[in-house]
């Protein structure tokens, strides 16, 4: 279990000649959980969208499970197992929340299948949206999209799963529920059917970050500063400067892309 | 004819309804390149420009006025499909969609209005002059003379006043704009009003020199939106360049082949420019859903 | 919930039964000349919702519909040129109109938005120019006669409600399927269904074909009822009318464009009768009002269909 299952390498990307990330080197080993912070801007979502194929990278690369998957097509590295978690709210918005779902978990094109209902099931019981499955999507409050989201991001068993600030925007009810999920899908005693080999995501909330990943990367100005513990990573000077500044700041602008 | 009086009449005509074509155009613009919306009606906007020169020779007796009414009249036009617009302004396809209806309607009407025999407005100016053996009218060159003025103007106020300086901010982030004080409801009328505007001198000018019908604007509709987004959104002086080629290739087509094929010929390059790179449009569409 | 599901289902089959067998008995009760109106109904019904596939659940707004449906009328008139039987000639129709369904999708799903509108309208007037240019081929403006052998009015209009009624089925079961599940997912958002693992552009590609085949058989049909085919059949106003029909009928509903084409060609020809002209105004005051006045109301749907296309309030 202690092989390496995701390799970053030198990885870049440049908008008209301006660098959201720069050369970042990383990896992640199975069963890891990474936090990736830093201000706005810094190339958090960059480095997820890097990795999950939907924009292509100007240098650098990715492998995933030891095979290389730089700049494939964004569904076929979803196919390999591994999952994008949007930064917003990101579903069939006229479909209802059974359906989002099902298109998630559907593995046949021409049949309904039994297993796949049964993970819809599985996976509406998991999130916590059983009573809402009727519900057009576009109707839920935004807690319930951000928990369909995972739902859809868990559908297809991936091994890794990227979640682009699982949390920003969701009130605390809702944010406890989606963390709850997060840890229990990945860790290794407690995971279930949809559990994961790997996460990373990125976070603004300073005790999300310093308590729940393995390791925590910082990011500033698309370099890769800092890399660590939470425990080595928070007496670093920058991230203390970073934290006392940020704390709960939450606005949701957007990274570059 | 001989090959080179060919040659010249047909890279001259071309440039004539090129100057023209980049009028229209750039009112398509205006409207689509710096505001965002789509207004399939453009093209019958041009056939009303028409229609209205045809009755100011008609009815009250110069054709020179339609140079005047024609814009005015379009323009305003123009700004009451802004106001009917204003709910779906931001979607593309609800705007293709409805602006189709708006082109339906004002192709209909008329159709019920002056019927679908073709009209025909004489010369205004009767002089011409001899090229290569060929009579050449002088109205041509009147033509591409004060389309260039008007394109001239038009460069202008886009990009050196303080209003086309407002156009293009509201395009670039509308939010914005209407945060740090920029009327952007008010500037999409004007837009409008503005597209309408060209588009009605546009069809004024063309009228002597074609017959009039009521489906001569969407006919033209299909090569001036495609004039705009090979040129590039938002670029003036871009799409008078295409419209010129555009017009000096079908020319030129029209003359050494027949008019079917040059058409087809153009279409198919048109065609081909837009499938090899389908971000010709410059920017791409931000296609993030966000809900 | 459940419950209401299937009182909904039952309602549906009772109208549909009753609507069925109003047509079933048509022709006993009514002239010659509303026999050949509704079988022209009918067909341009099957055309509406080939092109719904593309739109109201593809959520891709094309002009280029009237391709297929020359592409289709062509295919039966030299069918049965060369000796083909009825059937061999629509299932051809059917698969030539498919397989250019296929090129023309490979060649346009790539572009969005707007301009998908431009490419598909120019690629339909290049088609016609083409069809108008190739008389050898086409017979141009004047069109050719398909020599389909005389078979009665009412032969013809039940052949047609047979049709119809596979199409109807046939495209129920599609966007029930998950299949239709996959394109409903591209037309409401084509970025998550990108990043669920499926490839947006081949997925389109077969809509565009599966709406394509069905295009051609409802040209097909058309050529085959009327006797007759024309480079007429592949303009671009053909195009709007499916548009128009489906809009107006309600998108993305298999019901809905047959609906549409329906009303509207029953609208033209009791117009046509009274005061020609008028027919153009009345659709776009029409498609006016359902863009702008009704688009949650009875369009609700159509209002799915576009939000993919990011025009988003934001």
């Amino acid at each position: 279990m202690n092989d390496t299952l995701l390799e970053v390498r030198g990885l870049g990307k440049r908008y008209a000649g301006f660098p959201a990330l720069n050369g970042v080197d990383f990896s992640l080993r199975s069963g890891q959980v990474k936090g990736v912070m830093g201000p706005n801007g810094a190339g958090k979502s960059t480095l997820l969208k890097l990795i999950a194929g939907e924009i292509r990278a100007s240098s650098g690369s990715v492998f995933f499970a030891g095979h290389p998957v730089t700049n494939l097509p964004v569904d076929r590295i979803s196919n390999r197992g591994v999952s994008y978690m949007p930064q917003r709210p990101s579903c069939f918005p006229s479909l209802t929340v059974e359906e989002n779902v099902r298109g998630a978990a559907q593995t046949s094109l021409f049949l309904s299948r039994a297993e796949d209902e049964s993970i819809v099931r599985a996976l509406l019981e998991l999130v916590g949206l059983r009573e809402r499955a009727g519900t057009t999507a576009v109707e839920l409050p935004f807690g319930d999209k951000r928990l369909l989201d995972v739902a859809m991001a868990l559908a297809g068993k991936p091994r890794l799963l990227l979640a682009d600030e699982p949390t920003a925007g969701v009130d605390r009810d809702a944010s406890e529920k989606i963390l709850e999920l997060l840890r229990k899908m990945s860790s290794p005693d407690s995971r279930g059917e949809f559990g994961l080999d790997g996460l990373i995501f990125t976070e603004h909330d300073r005790e999300i970050l310093l308590d729940f990943p393995d390791e925590v990367g910082f990011l500033r100005a698309g370099e890769l500063i800092v890399e660590g513990s939470p425990e080595r990573v928070k007496h670093e000077g920058v991230v203390q400067n970073y934290l006392a500044d940020h704390r709960h700041f939450d606005d949701r602008k957007e990274d570059l892309v | 004819m001989g090959q080179i009086s060919k040659l010249a009449f047909g890279l001259l005509n071309g440039a004539t309804w090129g100057t023209v074509l980049a009028l229209l155009s750039s009112g398509l613009n205006v409207v689509f390149g710096l505001m965002g919306t789509v207004n399939v009606a453009h093209g019958s906007l041009y056939m009303v420009g028409a229609y209205l020169a045809w009755i100011c020779f008609a009815s009250l007796g110069s054709f020179w006025l339609s140079l005047i009414v024609s814009p005015l009249a379009v323009g305003l036009l123009g700004v009451l499909i802004g106001l009917l617009l204003k709910p779906i302004r931001k979607n593309p396809i609800l705007s293709v969609l409805g602006t189709f209806g708006v082109t339906l309607v004002l192709q209909g009407s008329a159709l019920v209005l002056w019927g679908g025999t073709p009209r025909r407005v004489p010369l205004p100016l009767d002089s011409s002059f001899s090229l290569f053996g060929t009579g050449y009218s002088f109205y041509r060159i009147f033509v591409a003379i004060v389309s260039g003025l008007v394109l001239f103007c038009l460069w202008f106020l886009v990009e050196r006043t303080k209003f086309g300086l407002s156009l293009r901010a509201a395009r670039e982030d509308s939010e914005l704009s209407s945060a740090i004080g920029i009327p952007v409801f008010t500037l999409f009328l004007l837009g409008f009003g503005l597209g309408g505007a060209l588009a009605g001198v546009s069809g004024a000018l063309i009228a002597p020199l074609v017959s009039l019908t009521p489906g001569m604007g969407l006919r033209v509709f299909a090569i001036v939106f495609l004039i705009v987004i090979v040129g590039g959104l938002g670029k003036v002086w871009r799409s008078v360049i295409v419209a010129i080629s555009f017009a000096v290739f079908r020319g030129l087509a029209s003359v050494f082949l027949d008019s079917t094929k040059g058409l087809i010929l153009t279409f198919f390059f048109a065609l081909l420019v837009i499938l090899v790179n389908p971000n010709v449009l410059g920017r791409r569409p931000a296609n993030e859903n966000k809900n | 919930m459940k419950t209401k599901t299937s009182r909904d289902v039952r309602k549906f089959i009772a109208i549909m039964i009753l609507i069925l067998a109003g047509l079933g008995v048509l022709p006993f009760f009514v002239g010659r000349f509303h026999v050949v109106l509704v079988t022209e109904a009918l067909i341009l019904g099957v055309y509406a919702l080939s092109f719904d596939l593309i739109f109201g659940y593809g959520g891709m707004l094309s002009f280029g519909q009237s391709v297929f449906f020359g592409v289709g009328a062509y295919t039966i008139l030299y069918s049965f040129k060369g000796g083909l039987g009825l059937g061999v000639s629509l299932l051809l129709a059917v698969f030539v109109a498919g397989i250019f369904g296929l090129l023309v999708g490979s060649a346009v799903v790539r572009v969005r938005g707007a301009k998908f509108f431009l490419i598909t309208l120019v690629g339909s007037i290049l088609f016609y120019l083409l069809a108008l240019d190739n008389r050898w081929l086409t017979g141009g403006s004047d069109g050719m006669i398909v020599p389909t052998g005389f078979s009665g009015l009412a032969e013809n209009y039940y052949l047609v409600l047979g049709i119809s009624l596979s199409v109807i089925i046939f495209a129920t079961v599609l966007v029930n399927s998950p299949l239709g599940l996959v394109f409903k997912m591209i037309r409401d958002n084509e970025r998550r269904a990108g990043l669920l693992g499926y490839s947006v552009g081949r997925y389109k590609v077969t809509a565009f074909a599966i709406g394509g085949g069905l295009a051609g058989l409802a040209g097909g049909l058309y050529a085959y009822t009327t006797g007759f085919a024309s480079a007429g059949f592949f303009h671009w106003t053909r195009s709007a009318d499916a548009v128009v029909w489906t809009i107006l009928g309600g998108a993305g509903t298999v019901v809905g464009p047959f609906v549409g084409a329906a009303l509207l060609t029953f609208v033209r020809e009791t117009l046509s009768a009274i005061m020609g002209n008028i027919y153009p105004v009345i659709v776009g005051v029409l498609l006016i009002l359902a863009v702008i006045v009704f688009p949650g109301g009875l369009f609700g749907l159509l209002k799915g269909a576009v939000r993919n296309f990011g025009g988003s309030d934001e």
